[in-house]
Parts: structure tokens; sequence; C-alpha cells
């Protein structure tokens, strides 16, 4: 049986938790597992917001935390993918993410933090730490996610796809080689589609400090482009 | 030849997607008469391509099933890691049981018990004892029947008063 970590001051029945309205329910069919669902605004147990969830799952409720990492598996898949060697290593160093980020987040909700970093940013913040870890330590200074398609699999192809292939593998490589911070804010934007302002937040910067970083990363990859085809 | 400079911003925020809804319609207007800047742009463009990977394919989304139950099984593998000392301390209190089983005996202030069979013997012996006779235990005792020394203790007592009344 789960310890309590956190005590809600909550027996069944209605309640505030991180300023969300929550209920908890005992459950019928497993009794030792109280369920937690949002009631704010009329939303429906069915719309969960992170918090409740965390909260839920604070409380021992393995359907929120499954909700919240099928919710952010692409997320962190979309991190950690250029640093991986293999789609078992993507999976390694997701599921290392999200123990992380648990960790962290129940740390944290255990001593009371009101307003605690969004689980979504503890997320990518840990995702970027291993990932430069993992490249660290594996001393991978590619990945299979480097190489483009046509050019891993070494089948015959035309010239210009061919030199395409190439300049992209070269393209790739010069990511992995950037300045960290370059390199973390290009691949949040590339790869995660996160906005300037959500990246500037995950990372401990201000938004113009990522968009800077941004530029001048890109300024690199287009030299590389044009050494390549010089 | 490089991008004029007044342009250059706008053309790292358009490969970047992050172009203001403003800036868009005159950074058309100057490429539209600036070939310079629009080749500039389609460079960064095709690198930042290049630099994004490809969707994840069939592979690195099957790699991902069954993730939560992976990442649930092992938080509870290291909840249990978290926990020797409670196993410890159970298996001290085993073990701090049976020497104090085994060490109890040395330590008592009585002698060693009897077993239960000599203990109620010797209750019985104890409550059919009765106090003998002292004149039966003198008559059979060895002084009383030897006639000589009862002689020799007489013949001691009138030796004594003699030496008395010769001293007055």
């Amino acid at each position: 049986m789960r310890r309590p970590i956190l005590v809600l001051n909550l027996r069944e029945g209605e309640g505030v938790f991180n300023g969300v309205m929550v209920a908890l329910h005992m459950r019928d069919d497993e009794p030792g597992r109280p369920r937690l669902t949002l009631v704010d605004g009329g939303r429906t147990g069915d719309v969960r917001d992170e918090d409740a969830l965390l909260g839920a799952w604070l409380v021992g409720d393995d359907d929120a935390f499954g909700e919240l990492v099928r919710r952010h598996q692409p997320l962190v898949l979309s991190i950690v993918r250029r640093y991986a060697a293999t789609p078992e290593d993507a999976r390694d160093l997701a599921q290392r993410t999200f123990l992380k980020a648990f960790e962290s987040a129940r740390r944290v909700l255990a001593r009371g933090v009101r307003n605690a970093v969004p689980f979504k940013r503890w997320l990518i913040r840990v995702a970027v730490n291993l990932a430069k870890n993992h490249r660290r330590d594996a001393g991978r200074w590619s990945s299979v996610a480097v190489e483009p398609e046509g050019l891993a699999a070494g089948g015959p192809s035309a010239p210009e796809a061919l030199e395409r292939a190439q300049a992209t593998a070269r393209v790739r490589r010069a990511v992995l080689d950037l300045p960290r911070r370059q390199r973390e804010v290009l691949t949040l934007r590339l790869d995660a589609e996160l906005p300037f302002a959500e990246i500037g937040e995950s990372l401990g910067i201000t938004e113009n400090a990522a968009k800077v970083s941004f530029h001048l990363a890109a300024r690199r990859l287009r030299a590389e482009l044009g050494q390549e085809g010089a | 030849m490089k991008p004029c400079t007044d342009f250059e911003g706008l053309l790292l925020d358009q490969a970047a997607g992050d172009l203001a809804q403003a800036d868009e319609v005159r950074l058309a207007a100057h490429l539209a008469g600036c070939p310079t800047c629009r080749a500039e742009g389609e460079a960064l463009a095709a690198a930042l391509s290049m630099a994004a990977l490809p969707p994840p394919g069939e592979a690195e989304r099957a790699a991902l099933t069954g993730l939560a139950e992976a990442v649930r099984m092992e938080q509870r593998r290291a909840e249990l890691r978290l926990r020797p000392p409670l196993r410890y301390a159970a298996a001290l209190l085993a073990v701090a049981a049976a020497a104090a089983f085994l060490l109890a005996p040395a330590f008592s202030r009585h002698g060693p018990s009897l077993p239960a069979a000599e203990l109620a013997a010797a209750g019985a012996e104890a409550s059919e004892w009765q106090a003998p006779d002292s004149d039966e235990v003198w008559t059979a005792s060895e002084l009383a029947s030897d006639d000589g020394a009862a002689a020799a203790m007489a013949g001691a007592d009138e030796l004594a008063l003699d030496v008395l009344l010769a001293d007055e």
C-alpha cells in the first residue's frame, strides 16, 4: 500500500487542490484506490487538468498517472529521439525522463509548494538534460536519427537525392555540434515545435534570449550548408 | 553576398516560423525586389528543413507501447528499494528475539528449573514430613547408649566439685 505523501485535507467530497476544485471519491471496484476528479468550471472528469491529475496520482490513482504519461510521451519522444541510437534507446530515455520528472514532482508537492512549475516544463527540462548526458556518456556524435533514410539504407538513389542526403546528414551533425544553449533552443523549436516563450520558461531564460539563440544556431547551420554547397 | 542588415532578423524570424503579422507584408515587399535576401531566406529555410527530424517512424512509436505501465512498475521497484531499513529492522528484531530465548536461562536469578514431575514429588514429600520426638532421637543416639561414656561424664563432674571445695 502506498504511503500518503500529500495531505489534501480532503475526505470524500470536494475541495481545492493547487487552486483547482477537485472531488475525491472512493472507488467501488478497488476500495484502496481513491480517485480525484476535476469539478472546476463544469469541466468533466474526461478533461482533467494537469494539476488535478498530479494530485490524483499522488493519492494513488494509477489512471491519472497513465493519462499524464500518455499525454506527454509524444513531446518527450520528440526531444530525446535526436540523441537516441535506436528506438529502444529512445524509449529508455523517455522512461527515465518520466521517472525523474515524477520524482521531482512528488518531492516538490510533498513539501506543499504552491504554484509549482508545471509538470510539462519539468518534463522538458529533464528530457533536455538526460539527452545531453546521454550523448556525453555514450560518446555518440551521431545517431540513427541524424542519418537520412536514403543514406542510412545505402540503397541506390539518384545523384541529387544522394547529394541532398549527404547535406542533410552534415547539417544534422552540425546541430549536435552547436553550443549547448543554441542546440537546446533549436531542437525544442524544430523537434518539439514549442513556442519561444515556452522554450525560454523551460530553459530558465527569457523569450528574447531564446530567439537570439535560435538565430545564432540557424546562421551556423546556414553556413554549414553553404560550405557543403561550395 | 550578405543579406540586407535591416531584414536579416526578419529572415531569421520567418525561417523560425515566428514572423510577426505586421512584418510579413514589409518583408514580402522587400523580397520582391531583393534577390540576395530572397536567396538567403531560401537557404535558411533549407538548412532548418534539413536540420529538422522527420516524424517518428512506426518502430519509434511502437517502442513506446506500454510506456506508462513500465514507468509505473519501475516506480514501484524504486519505492521498494527505498524501504530496506524496514526489512533490516524486522530481521534484526527476529534475531534479537531468538537470541533472547536462547540466552535467557543463563541470566536468570533462580537456579535451573526442575521438571514438573520432580517438583510435584518434592511437594508431596514436604507435606508428609513430621517433626521427630526429641527423646526418641536421644535414646537412639550412640551417646545415650554408651554407658562408659556416661560414667566418665559423671566422674568429671565430681572431680570439678572437689576442686572447688578445696579452693574454699
